[in-house]
């Protein structure tokens, strides 16, 4: 790994819903450049890690940290995590009626600009500068002029949150089964603004279960999750193991029971 | 010699209010009207609006200087070809509707039109008094004959401790259209009493949007009658209850017969110690049949302090009909909420966008003329 000090590093995370604890000591460490994948089963805390990091306010923290470029974020709202840099790609982008499009993302584009430091966009600016980055995800601009999401097809709601991330150019972004949902040609727009938008000064980390959007955007390190642990890290050739064995073996090495003997 | 003022004392009495107890008042506190002292409201000149100028072709009348006319006068006006102005038919004091027993016996401003056939029309009527404790009790009254077209953008605004009692009458005779915008703001003192009563003839079309927002108490009664059926009415209601305010939304949809449609959507933001009441009677007789009737009432609640009474009140009788109803009351979502945060959106502004968000399909769906007045402090 890189001797640069991490964009994203969690240590021993613990975190709950309610009283059901759900991520059980998960250590991870990202460096800009990075290409991470985290696979594993349904439930197995793939997502609910990927939420935490980003603030949702279900989940509760009960050990550990979330270090961003070397700081605790662990106690920050999510529009502050959001601002500074982290990206979270949700599986099921939520649908918001009455909230243009066009307007969201002006709005969210100027929040982040601001925390740059950098001058908020005027609607003309914003719209050239939206026109460039649409051509990325090969969007229908028509979709800019509808409510957020509404009645978005699952293949529109993934262009968008890949559009999302290039107007905020996160320093971390987390994608969450961005490859749910889609069709083959989607998944290709998908995975090509992927890897257009991963650069030497961020990273990304993909979550999946299946091997075909690591066959588009090749991750150099690959982590296996499983009872809100990550148990395994290795690169681009363990994808590849367990798309051919499962995930049993990876529970029997790390000696611990099937997902029948653990509920997550 | 009755002076104006004496005229409001009289109308205030017990006898004339309705009783709490009665089913159609029952959700209503009508302490915010009683608490007004008639002896105080009187009529007040109208303020210039702070309007853009009107559109080409469009009449613009504002509340005159003594408090109970129109300014400039209806007769003094040079009306589109086919539009005259008549007589205001005289209110039925023993009407169920308030604002129609109080409006009897109380002055203008009135104004009354007839449209001939095929004859169009554009009008902005704009009742602003510039004083608190006023009293105002506008009668409308539009006729419109065959294939007779008029957008009619109406705002009324209620100062402190304001009480406004509208009355809003038209026929529509075969293929004419009403395209009514409706804007009500009230100082959280002001009590608003609105009454509409049109009568829809085969083939006409009805359409009602109205925004309400302020008011201590702010009630609506807009009634439809579609009396041999195969007409068109659509309603669209949105009221922004904050504060103490109450804002009752009362309709009432009668089909007179066969294949009469509506299409009526409420939606009502609840804030602070608010409450929102709606109550939406849709009558289908026997000889109704086809009816396809829509009604669809949303409240967000934004407050634990604030109420929602809904009542959705469908009376089928006709058996081969299409009419749907629903009625929901939600808070912010968490979800939504989230995802905007996790854009870097503040959780302020995002409630903001979601609020407006679910005001918006309203907005929409303003007629043109009164959707091209600002909306600044409509909107939370």
């Amino acid at each position: 790994m890189s001797d640069r000090p991490p964009l994203l590093e969690i240590r021993g995370l613990r975190a709950a819903v309610g009283d059901l604890e759900i991520l059980r000591g998960v250590d991870l460490c990202v460096h800009a450049g990075e290409i991470h994948a985290v696979m594993g089963r349904n439930g197995s805390g793939k997502s609910t890690l990927s939420k935490v990091i980003a603030g949702h306010p279900s989940y509760r923290v009960t050990a550990g940290q979330i270090l961003y470029r070397g700081q605790d974020v662990a106690d920050l709202a999510p529009e502050e995590r959001a601002r500074a840099g982290l990206f979270l790609g949700f599986q099921y982008p939520v649908e918001i009626p009455g909230v243009s499009n066009r307007e969201f993302l002006r709005v969210a584009t100027n929040a982040r600009r601001l925390a740059r430091g950098e001058e908020e966009l005027d609607t003309f600016s914003f719209d050239d500068h939206l026109e460039q980055r649409l051509a990325l995800v090969k969007m229908d601009p028509s979709f800019l002029d509808r409510s957020l999401n509404e009645g978005f097809s699952g293949g529109e709601k993934k262009r968008n949150e890949i559009l999302q991330m290039a107007l905020l150019e996160p320093a971390v972004a987390i994608l969450d089964e961005t490859d749910s949902g889609l069709d083959i040609d989607a998944l290709r727009i998908v995975a090509e603004g992927v890897r257009q938008l991963a650069g030497p000064d961020n990273a990304t980390v993909l979550i999946t279960h299946y091997q075909r959007l690591l066959e588009a955007i090749t991750p150099q390190y690959v982590h296996v999750m499983a009872h809100g642990r990550l148990l395994r890290t290795g690169g681009p050739e363990l994808a590849l193991e367990l798309e051919r064995r499962g995930y049993d073996w990876v529970d029997a090495e790390a000696g611990l029971g099937s997902r029948e003997d653990v509920a997550v | 010699m009755t002076t104006t003022r004496d005229r409001w004392s009289e109308a205030l009495t017990p006898a004339t209010l309705p009783r709490q107890a009665r089913d159609s008042w029952r959700f209503t506190d009508l302490a915010p009207l009683k608490a007004l002292d008639p002896g105080r409201l009187a009529p007040r000149p109208g303020v210039i609006p702070d309007l853009p100028p009107p559109a080409p072709g469009v009449v613009r009348l504002c509340l005159g200087p003594d408090g109970v006319s129109f300014s400039p006068a209806p007769a003094d006006i040079s009306w589109p070809a086919g539009v005259q102005v008549c007589a205001v038919p005289p209110d039925v004091a023993d009407a169920p509707a308030l604002a129609v027993r109080l409006g009897a016996l109380l002055p203008g401003p009135s104004l009354g039109l007839q449209l001939a056939p095929g004859a169009r029309l554009r009008l902005e009527l704009v009742l602003q008094p510039a004083q608190a404790e006023a009293a105002l009790a506008p009668r409308l009254w539009f006729d419109l004959a065959e294939d007779a077209s008029l957008e009619l953008a109406l705002g009324l605004w209620g100062p402190a401790d304001s009480l406004l009692v509208a009355c809003v009458g038209a026929r529509l005779a075969a293929g004419a259209e009403l395209l009514e915008g409706q804007r009500l703001q009230g100082a959280d003192s002001a009590v608003a009493l609105v009454s509409g009563q049109v009568q829809q003839a085969p083939g006409s079309r009805y359409g009602r949007t109205a925004v309400v927002s302020g008011w201590r108490l702010a009630r609506l009664e807009p009634q439809v009658c579609q009396t041999e059926g195969q007409a068109v009415t659509t309603f669209r209601d949105l009221a922004l209850a904050r504060g103490q305010a109450t804002i009752d939304l009362h309709s009432q949809v009668r089909f007179g017969g066969p294949e009469g449609r509506l299409d009526q959507l409420q939606r009502a933001l609840v804030d602070d110690g608010a409450q929102s009441v709606f109550n939406g009677v849709v009558q289908v007789p026997r000889e109704a049949q086809r009816t396809d009737a829509a009604q669809l009432s949303r409240h967000l609640l934004l407050s634990t302090r604030g109420r929602v009474d809904t009542i959705p009140q469908l009376e089928i009788v006709a058996d081969d009909v299409r009419c749907t109803h629903g009625a929901t009351v939600s808070s912010l979502s968490d979800d939504e909420l989230f995802y905007l945060q996790s854009r870097g959106v503040d959780r302020v502004l995002a409630c903001r966008l979601l609020t407006r968000g679910f005001c918006r399909p309203i907005f929409d769906d303003l007629p043109p003329l009164i959707a091209a007045w600002p909306s600044e402090g409509l909107l939370p």
